[in-house]
């Protein structure tokens, strides 16, 4: 038994040591829309002050988390988020150089962007197109 | 006299305290039964021991031995454990005993450090995790079809808001043109006549 275990917890560190570079961000997908004045949960009240200050027209009022997420990236396999009506959102750590973490988003088709991580703030980005008002964003938190 | 005194003193306290040889013993007494001298300072000898003997009995029993014992054992600390004895305490009802038992206990300890450490300071509120040496999150570069232009505003709070304006009529455009299909649009203002 001791045999065992040993050998169990000397792999789990040497596995703890040589763990490939990862960064960890918050993910949330937001339904918003001009229609209506939610804020579902509360504290998506941040993200409606912020979009009240922008030259939309008609102005975006309404804000319905649809899904939260902790996601652990990697410079390997991206991590994909489906997206309501279909399709998907690929997040992937592009770079990690100088502990400054580079992510790159994409929605296929559509847009590509690359965002670098930092300690405050938050990255909105739209990932549908104007579906009659409609519209789906991703916004992205440090972790 | 079978021996001179001189040979007799040196052996008078052995005598007296029973060291002797049957021989020498036998030797010493010849000597005693016919030297008053001899037998004089044996009998010396023997009184000095018993006063001695005495005085020390004496002395002794004044002494408070209970005070002396309590002060010795007030000084007496109960012993602390040894690291081992506190490990196999711990670890006693999880490991077998034996060297690789002690290399389990370790490495558990050790397991338990890195872990603590790991999840500690990598999933914290606080952004402490590897990549967050930036002040705030920015959006580096965007590319988008060729029917959208994306349009990047700063966020009051820190970070930054990434709209996608459509141009259908773009499209049809580029439907038209398509050597400019490539063309990526990065971090472009925002242009007129698009709709968010």
């Amino acid at each position: 038994m001791s045999h065992r275990l040993a050998t169990a917890l000397l792999l789990l560190l040497v596995g703890t040591a040589g763990a490939e570079e990862t960064v960890r961000v918050r993910a949330e997908l937001v339904a918003v829309s001009s229609q209506g004045e939610d804020v579902d949960p509360p504290q998506l009240a941040v993200m409606r002050d912020e979009f009240r200050k922008l030259p939309a027209r008609p102005a975006l009022t309404s804000f319905r988390r649809l899904s939260e997420k902790r996601v652990v990236l990697t410079g390997q396999a991206p991590q994909t988020l489906p997206l309501p009506g279909g399709g998907e959102v690929r997040l992937a750590l592009a770079q990690l150089k100088d502990d400054k973490a580079l992510v790159s988003v994409e929605v296929p088709k559509l847009v590509t962007s690359m965002l670098e991580l930092g300690k405050r703030g938050a990255l909105y980005q739209q990932l549908t197109r104007n579906d009659r008002g409609q519209f789906v964003f991703l916004v992205l938190h440090p972790d | 006299m079978a021996e001179p005194c001189s040979a007799c003193h040196p052996r008078l306290s052995a005598l007296l305290d029973g060291a002797l040889s049957a021989e020498d013993q036998a030797a010493v007494e010849d000597h005693l039964a016919a030297c008053g001298d001899c037998s004089a300072r044996l009998a010396d000898l023997a009184l000095g021991s018993q006063l001695v003997r005495a005085g020390l009995t004496a002395a002794a029993d004044e002494v408070d031995w209970k005070a002396f014992t309590d002060r010795v054992m007030e000084k007496v600390e109960p012993a602390r454990p040894s690291l081992r004895a506190w490990l196999e305490g711990l670890f006693g009802a999880l490991l077998p005993q034996g060297g690789l038992g002690w290399a389990a206990a370790g490495a558990v300890g050790v397991a338990l450090v890195v872990g603590v450490g790991y999840l500690g300071f990598g999933r914290s509120g606080t952004p402490a995790g590897a990549g967050y040496k930036a002040d705030t999150m920015a959006v580096k570069a965007v590319q988008a079809e060729p029917d959208v232009s994306p349009v990047v505003l700063e966020a009051e709070a820190g970070g930054a808001i990434i709209f996608l304006v459509d141009h259908p009529q773009r499209q049809l455009d580029v439907a038209a043109q398509p050597a400019d299909a490539g063309t990526p649009k990065t971090n472009e203002g925002q242009e007129e006549g698009g709709d968010l």
